[in-house]
């Protein structure tokens, strides 16, 4: 009871101690509650906003590319009519929305089933001449009540059913793009698409039918505008959206057109036959109530795929059938793990570091109560009552800090979710705040944890104390070697990791360096490893020293960490997608390994540092050395003080350096990839349409953009495609119907290598892979002199140039890497020699020869990027063909010639510089809007739009730069955390010292010395917590970057930010230092030298 | 011939608290003289005021009303930073607990004030060497605090005080911590001290044995000096 009551009176009896410790607690416990209630909240979040974005849909069904058109029956009768090979719709896939309604198997689990289109169109103002390429249309059906909303600015629910024909509702995302400043509403857009007027042909029948392009010019007025708000499926609001009749007239009305107006000898040869009236590409499906479990959904969506499919046929394999709420649960489950793990590494990290300041404090406390304790032992209380005592005083303070800590995780919870609802751009009352009793169970759980491991180690030693020695005041000297138990007890560790590291499978002992291929089995090679390293230095601390038993093992653990850095990361080969756990445990190692390593060296550091001091202020003539060996000493003195003050600035700054450089260096890192990819483009010019080349386009563009006297001009500029086709790749390899993938085809001929345009600095890579020694080579037709890797694909290249035959077939080469597509790997879809069939013209069906493969190239990239970029990229990407060909090939879908690219280069000599911007609207503005724009001249509905090339990455960086301002803001957490321990240290330190600083006011120190040699000594540990900081966290920063972009990011260092750093700790440890410092050189001399602490 | 006076008090009074109800008279109106070359003892009972007069003249605290000359300088009109740099440079302090930095050496600790008199490191190492070496402390120089006896201690103490050759040596109970053979050892180097080199000292004891061994005795009673020693009390 006596022990109750003393500790219960301790706690309030240090009132600004023990408020210290509390703060730390209650900050540890806010932090893992806060990751809790963040890490759930956030992933239901995503979920939420991902649902709302679905309304009602439970599952959906796109075409794999927007012009294909799920039709009704006419066409598939039409069809019939045409060739007895092709069965009545009712016998076939025609009016697959029809017949789903009619098959049973379906309807069982579907309770709706919307039909729509969603395609893409070029939509020019014409005040101004603004343009947007591939913008987004949905024609939403009137009668579609349960899949979605739109909302204005005022909340107000804008209904499909009250627009006119022609009037379209416009997503906010696309006002500013097109209008910039001007109202839109009532305004009149132009609105340009295209389709085919056949959806496509069997490639294993003998029938042949041309699809014909037919291109749909309107004009549509908008009469509202729908925000990125609201509980509605369009929670995004970058489209157009319409009525699904309209659009279907509108379809109805060109194809009709077209067919009356088509040359009657061709009519007759081959007829424009097309859609009926009822033309959709997606349909939307809201499955039964009885249907509420993922699993039932499985099912269900299971059943009504397989429907689909088999309604279709094989073509059932052009479309993408997403069971998309189960979907989102499954991406609501990975994110809540994702997230979870990834904020709990790092909130670890910064909790270590709040426990660090608890026991620092704790540490303090003791030591300041040495002689209360030695008296409490010297009138009879035992070890276990000054144990217990002093835990349970721990356990008060961990109680009280986890009852802050559980309000003080609500407000983080609250306050996280306010953030990444702002950097990810979603609305917050989307967000509903998880915060169950299990959280408030585990925030008390971590708080007693806190508090008593904190408390234990502390307690302990104060029960150890010699009381006679302690009550005469002697400091007794502590044993230098470790005892035999501790020896005993490290070598069973190490030959416990031992046997751990030879039962693992993959085993590094037998297998080396194949042990290391796959990221998890590295990761559980980790632990076994790094305690069998703690063997030598138990040894070491045994035989020779603690100190250098510490330096030892601090140098197996740094080792360890770069051994894995520099070497294993190399060797990894693949990863199942997991990672940061092994990046956590090198950083642990890390962060260990450097603290401890400072630590057990801290006596010849200081003395290092307390020599340069003195050698720097050598010819000063005033009392700034007495202050730099008073501080120097201090600090080596307090050794454990010190370490618990330079440990929690250094693990803090890891963090925030490592996270800086991880940023800095995918935001910047890939500048050098990129222009070497793009050979230095910085723009590319498209135009909606194909511009004749009798325009003279690209002259007209350098006699008016190129070396005039602005600030920014053209130095080259050329044409890319002339023609592009968006086709099918239709893979015989397997036989029969085989698989059909999405490909885009682009056409070349001699002016795509711009024999004209020699310049050093723009010469465009064409890495191609010969796929016999896998080695790429550069391929630059207009370098003279240049080495020719493989004398076959040059050949290859040439005859695909001049569009001629190799064994009879005409040549097709194919991009197989995605430059952008970071991580994702390669996507082969062809291989040199394949076949590969192509509807043509001119001969129908004819087998086409991959001749080579690009591995790289600039234009892919940006075509591709133009051409998918709403639908992300295909898996097949890009192949190229000559010119000759592409003009006569149809393929199954036929041509589009919808844009013409032309890319550019600048005398900018970086390819992110913003000026560009500027630049591409005055170029927009010349071929736009201005009086006699060469778009009015051609009398067509087009216009030209600016890209700069950097933008293609910048829009990956947007949300990679979310997630790290997220990350940044979190870790940034940590220097609360510092600069509470800093400020605990400081008052502490000054409280302790009190007399001697009466000491040395009586021996001539002024009151600057007393403060400055209190500064100097915490600015020295933070100054010793920043280099570990900028080290570990740049070494870190580097390993995630690399691991990331597979070594293709170059790492830089972030000099500002760790600046930016180094300059916060120093004022973190001047504030800190400074307030006690002046408080204590303000009591008087003599009253300081009556204190007797 | 007339004495040099090395340290004068006129009419010093020291109040703690002055005006509210838990005020103290600690010092009141105190007037002595102490001349250069002397030992001098200051003596009263505990409470009597002995360690606010040494206070007073250190500086250490401020006198409430009165004049204090130091050397011929009159510490009234010092600023705090020109009060420090007169008891860096001119007084040198010698306390009952010793008060050594117990994280420094018995070098570093006599170092430390040539240092804050910006003193090269060289310079200030070579004096406190040689000067503990005279104290008899040559095989403990790189010894902390906590490896010496109590008189090696004080003689450590003693040898800060002097490294700046001070005017005068105020000492503050400099015996009060030590057995009755360190005490005399201690006070036999003061007397050293101030015979072969005539510095000057004054000395806080309530010990008549080491009163004894001082040129003369003050005494002070309730805060007010009752006895001088000089011939003409």
């Amino acid at each position: 009871m006596i022990t109750l009551k003393l500790a219960w009176r301790s706690v309030f009896r240090r009132p600004v101690q023990n408020l210290a410790v509390i703060i730390g607690i209650t900050l540890g416990v806010s932090l893992f509650v806060g990751i809790q209630v963040g890490s759930q909240s956030l992933g239901q979040s995503f979920g939420t906003v991902a649902e709302h974005s679905l309304g009602r849909t439970e599952a959906k069904v796109d075409p794999l590319l927007w012009d294909f058109f799920l039709t009704q029956e006419t066409l598939q009768d039409e069809l019939s009519a045409i060739n007895p090979l092709i069965p009545p719709h009712n016998q076939s896939r025609g009016s697959l929305a029809y017949q789903l309604r009619q098959n049973e198997s379906v309807m069982e689990y579907v309770e709706a089933l919307t039909e729509r289109i969603e395609t893409t169109a070029t939509v020019v103002y014409e005040d101004t001449g603004s343009i947007e390429v591939s913008q987004v249309v949905k024609g939403i059906p009137v009668n579609e009540t349960g899949f979605g909303k739109l909302y204005n600015s005022e909340g107000k629910i804008l209904e499909i059913s009250s627009l006119a024909m022609g009037e379209v509702y416009l997503g906010r995302d696309s006002v500013s793009t097109i209008f910039g400043d001007v109202d839109p509403i009532g305004k009149n857009l132009t609105f340009s698409t295209s389709f085919f007027s056949v959806e496509f042909a069997n490639p294993n029948s003998s029938l042949s039918i041309t699809p014909k392009l037919i291109t749909v010019n309107t004009s549509v007025r908008i009469v509202d505008i729908f925000e990125d708000r609201g509980l509605g499926e369009e929670l995004f609001s970058g489209f157009i959206a319409t009525s699904l009749d309209w659009m279907q007239g509108m379809y109805r009305s060109a194809l009709l057109d077209a067919r009356a107006k088509q040359d009657p000898v061709e009519k007759q040869l081959n007829p424009i036959i097309g859609y009926g009236d009822y033309m959709i590409n997606t349909i939307r499906i809201n499955f039964k109530d009885k249907i509420s479990t993922d699993a039932l959904r499985d099912v269900a969506f299971n059943e009504t795929r397989d429907a689909i499919k088999e309604q279709l046929g094989g073509f059932g394999d052009l479309y993408i059938y997403s069971n998309s709420l189960n979907d989102i649960h499954e991406n609501i489950a990975d994110s809540i793990e994702n997230i979870s793990l990834l904020l709990n590494v790092f909130g670890s990290l910064i909790a270590f570091a709040a426990v660090l300041v608890i026991i620092n404090i704790q540490s303090m406390a003791l030591q300041a109560r040495e002689k209360e304790t030695g008296i409490q032992r010297a009138i009879g209380a035992n070890r276990r009552q000054i144990i217990v005592s002093n835990m349970l005083e721990s356990l008060f303070l961990g109680l009280i800090g986890s009852v802050l800590g559980v309000g003080g995780g609500y407000l983080y919870g609250e306050a996280m979710i306010l953030f990444l609802s702002w950097s990810f751009g979603f609305d917050s009352s989307l967000i509903t705040l998880v915060f169950t009793t299990d959280i408030i169970t585990t925030s008390f759980f971590w708080g007693m944890v806190i508090s008593l491991t904190t408390g234990l180690l502390p307690a302990i030693n104060a029960s150890r104390i010699n009381v006679a020695q302690v009550l005469r005041g002697i400091t007794p000297p502590q044993s230098v070697k470790i005892g035999k138990k501790s020896l005993y007890f490290g070598m069973l560790i190490t030959i416990l990791g031992l046997v751990y590291a030879y039962t693992l499978d993959p085993n590094p002992f037998v297998q080396g360096k194949d042990a290391f291929l796959v990221l998890e089995d590295s990761e559980q090679i980790y632990l076994p490893i790094a305690l069998v390293f703690l063997g030598p230095s138990l040894l070491f601390a045994y035989f020779k020293s603690k100190k250098w038993g510490l330096t030892i093992a601090s140098i197996g653990l740094m080792s360890w960490a770069y051994i894995n850095i520099f070497v294993i990361f190399n060797w990894i080969e693949t990863s199942n997608g997991g990672g940061l756990l092994y990046v956590a445990y090198v950083m642990f190692s890390l962060i260990g390994g450097s603290i401890l390593f400072v630590s057990s060296n801290l006596d010849t550091l200081a003395s290092l540092g307390e020599k340069t001091f003195s050698w720097m202020v050598r010819n000063r003539k005033s009392p700034i050395r007495g202050t730099t060996m008073v501080a120097f000493r201090q600090m080596r003195s307090k050794k454990v003080r010190s370490t618990l003050t330079f440990a929690l600035f250094a693990t803090i700054l890891t963090l925030n350096i490592f996270i800086g450089s991880w940023s800095y260096s995918t935001r910047y890192g890939f500048d050098e990839v990129i222009q070497e990819i793009s050979g230095n483009t910085d723009v590319s010019i498209i135009s909606s349409q194909p511009i004749e080349r009798s325009i003279g386009f690209t002259q007209r563009l350098m006699d008016e953009f190129g070396k005039t006297d602005r600030e920014v001009y053209l130095e080259y500029m050329k044409p890319v495609t002339v023609s592009k086709i968006s086709s099918l790749y239709y893979n015989t390899s397997d036989g029969g119907l085989g698989e059909f993938e999405r490909f885009a085809l682009g056409a070349v001929d001699e002016d795509f290598m711009w024999s004209d345009a020699l310049h050093s600095q723009w010469q465009i890579r064409f890495d191609l892979d010969d796929n016999k020694t896998g080695t790429p080579f550069e391929f630059m037709e207009d370098v003279q002199g240049e080495p020719i890797a493989n004398i076959e694909d040059e050949k290859a290249w040439e005859a695909a140039l001049n569009g001629t035959m190799i064994d009879g077939k005409p040549l097709i080469i194919t991009e197989t890497i995605g430059s952008f597509e970071f991580g994702s790997g390669l996507n082969i879809i062809a291989v040199q020699g394949d076949s590969i069939y192509l509807n043509t013209t001119d001969g129908g069906l004819q087998e086409f020869l991959v001749a080579s493969i690009i591995t790289s190239n600039p234009l892919t990239s940006i075509i591709r990027d133009m051409t998918h970029r709403e639908r992300g990229h295909p898996t097949g990407s890009i192949g190229i063909v000559a010119r000759k060909w592409a003009e006569n090939l149809t393929m199954f879908s036929g041509k589009i010639d919808t844009e013409e690219i032309f890319i550019g280069k600048s005398n900018l000599k970086e390819i992110n510089d913003q000026r560009l911007v500027d630049f591409l609207l005055d170029v927009e503005f010349w071929a736009n809007a201005r009086e006699g724009a060469y778009r009015k001249e051609t009398g067509k509905i087009h216009g030209v739009y600016g890209l700069r090339v950097y933008s293609i990455y910048e829009r990956f960086l947007e949300g990679q730069y979310r997630f790290f301002n997220f990350l940044q803001a979190y870790v940034s957490l940590g220097f609360l955390v510092g600069i509470l321990g800093l400020l605990v240290v400081a008052s502490r330190s000054v409280a302790e010292r009190k007399r001697q600083i009466g000491m040395l006011r009586a021996l001539g120190f002024r009151r600057g010395d007393v403060v400055a040699s209190v500064v100097l000594e915490l600015v020295v540990t933070g100054f010793i917590g920043l280099i570990l900081g900028i080290i570990n966290g740049t070494v870190m920063g580097y390993a995630l970057t690399t691991i990331n972009s597979n070594g293709e990011a170059t790492f830089l260092i972030p000099w500002l930010l760790i600046l930016g750093y180094g300059a916060l700790t120093f004022i973190s440890a001047i504030i800190a230092a400074i307030l006690p410092g002046i408080s204590a050189s303000r009591i008087p001399p003599s009253d300081a030298l009556r204190y007797t602490g | 011939m007339e004495r040099e006076e090395m340290l004068t008090l006129t009419n010093v009074h020291k109040i703690y608290n002055e005006g509210k109800s838990n005020e103290v008279v600690a010092v009141h109106d105190v007037n002595m003289v102490v001349y250069k070359g002397e030992m001098v003892a200051l003596m009263g009972p505990s409470g009597s005021g002995k360690s606010t007069i040494l206070n007073l003249i250190g500086g250490l605290t401020p006198a409430t009303k009165g004049t204090i000359k130091i050397d011929g300088v009159d510490t009234n009109g010092l600023s705090n930073e020109e009060m420090t740099n007169l008891r860096r440079d001119r007084i040198g302090y010698i306390f009952q607990h010793f008060n050594l930095l117990d994280f420094l050496t018995a070098e570093q600790n006599v170092v430390l004030p040539l240092l804050i008199q910006g003193i090269p490191n060289y310079e200030a190492k070579r004096k406190a060497d040689m000067l503990l070496r005279e104290l008899g402390l040559g095989s403990r120089i790189e010894h902390y605090p906590n490896e010496l006896s109590g008189g090696q201690e004080q003689r450590v103490a003693i040898a800060r005080s002097l490294i700046t050759t001070p005017a005068i040596i105020l000492g503050d109970e400099p015996t009060g911590d030590l057995d009755q053979a360190s005490a005399y050892e201690v006070m036999s180097m003061f007397r050293r001290i101030n015979r072969e080199q005539g510095q000057t000292l004054l000395l806080v004891t309530h010990s008549e044995e080491i009163g004894a061994l001082c040129d003369r005795i003050i005494r002070i009673d309730e805060g007010t000096i009752v006895e001088t020693g000089l011939e003409e009390n």
